[in-house]
């Protein structure tokens, strides 16, 4: 929360700019204020971005090799970091991953591919910076996509539509990460739940299991639409995270829905390749739920998640031709909650805890 | 929200509505707000 205040107070002068200054100083003045904000929040976080800007900006644009190894190059080095500090990071978990390292990795990979693919236009270090520097969503996310970021400065002028949408945006965030999961969910619900007789074990542990979840889901989607709104007051529309997750009927269309950014993202760079190299869909579907997985940490407890993950998109593959009636798809919407908060169990305990929950929640003595 | 308002309310009583709804939401997390700085509840989140 400290975070998320913080990058609020350090985006009022960056919006102030943005609207103040004449258009060529105003990208300048964004990378300024990010740059002061990651300095500020962690000098190391802002030595390992730079670097990594620069870095891989001369290799792809500036450095007198073929295009082929270039990619390779960018594309090895990015991925070794990822993996590496994910590993690091796991092994010492007193240490702390550099901040937004797990969302601008992903960016410049996507800078990288749609780079060798002849996709981008606009090469200039300026907009380079920008994209990489762009506060709103620095820290955890939306991925949002170099092609849309350049059309979106391109055509920006003051819009009142943008700037009354950005701050609906932010006060929705706001609710969602105060009033309903931080008050509703977590103090008042928990607190019911908390005086639920123990003869009611299984109803307690059950509601617990969800509260857990639900509060996750409302905080992400809370900072996924503070970081929209920001953006839209800056002029920019970014790509939304979040879209009724909870109201899909099967597995296949709630990862649809949930998290976007990142799914749309492994399924461009991931799941397409792997699907049309193997000719085998559900292999890709494996594997990209893994990697998934796996991107939030690399431990025992996600490489599990991720399996469940593409088990349930296995399952909505299985029954897609049947027949659906409103009854059926209500029917999958309670199977598809109940299963998410369920394998969600495995990363929110320890994994003994887990396995106790499961225990209960399954009537296994 | 608007849009679904305006199809059973006239205008104007869907802008009222709506400047409610904001209100009501701003209140609240000010409420919120002032409690978690106050200790009163903790934050559970990131």
């Amino acid at each position: 929360m400290r975070l998320l205040i913080e990058a609020i107070l350090f985006a009022i002068p960056m919006i102030l700019l943005a609207w103040t200054l004449p258009k060529k100083y105003v990208l300048l003045s964004q990378i300024i204020i990010t740059a002061l904000f990651i300095a500020y929040q962690s000098p190391l976080s802002f030595a390992i971005l730079g670097t990594i800007t620069f870095g891989n900006y001369y290799l792809l644009h500036k450095a007198v090799l073929r295009k082929s190894i270039k990619f390779v190059i960018s594309l090895g080095i990015l991925v070794l970091l990822i993996v590496s500090a994910k590993i690091l990071f796991t092994i010492h978990d007193h240490w702390i991953i550099p901040l937004g390292m797990s969302y601008y990795i992903f960016r410049n990979i996507h800078y990288t591919i749609e780079s060798y693919n002849g996709r981008i236009q606009n090469e200039s270090l300026l907009f380079y910076l920008a994209y990489n520097f762009f506060l709103p969503v620095l820290i955890i996310g939306p991925i949002n996509r170099y092609p849309e970021f350049i059309r979106d400065w391109q055509r920006r002028r003051v819009n009142s539509e943008y700037f009354s949408l950005g701050f609906q945006r932010i006060l929705y965030g706001f609710s969602k990460i105060m009033i309903i999961g931080s008050y509703i969910l977590s103090l008042k619900l928990s607190a019911i739940i908390s005086n639920i007789d123990e003869s009611k074990h299984w109803l307690k542990v059950y509601l617990e299991t969800i509260t857990v979840v639900l509060n996750a889901y409302f905080q992400f989607a809370g900072y996924s639409d503070i970081a929209i709104g920001i953006s839209l007051l800056l002029g920019f529309r970014v790509m939304e995270n979040f879209n009724f997750p909870f109201l899909a009927s099967n597995m296949q269309e709630f990862w649809s829905k949930y998290h976007m950014s990142l799914t749309s993202f492994c399924r461009d760079y991931i799941y397409t390749p792997l699907a049309s190299y193997f000719r085998r869909p559900m292999l890709g579907v494996f594997i990209t739920m893994i990697i998934i997985a796996l991107w939030h940490e690399i431990t025992l407890p996600f490489l599990i998640w991720g399996s469940l993950q593409a088990f349930g998109i296995y399952l909505a593959f299985i029954f897609k031709d049947t027949p659906t009636s409103l009854v059926s798809k209500n029917l999958g919407r309670v199977f598809v909650f109940n299963y998410f908060c369920l394998s969600c169990v495995i990363i929110d305990y320890e994994l003994a805890e887990a396995l106790d929950i499961y225990k209960t929640l399954f009537f296994i003595n | 929200m608007y849009k679904f308002l305006t199809t059973f309310l006239p205008k104007p009583l869907a802008n009222i509505a709506m400047a409610l709804w904001y209100f009501l939401l701003i209140i609240m997390n000010l409420y919120c707000g002032i409690a978690f700085a106050q200790g009163t509840f903790q934050y559970v989140g990131w």
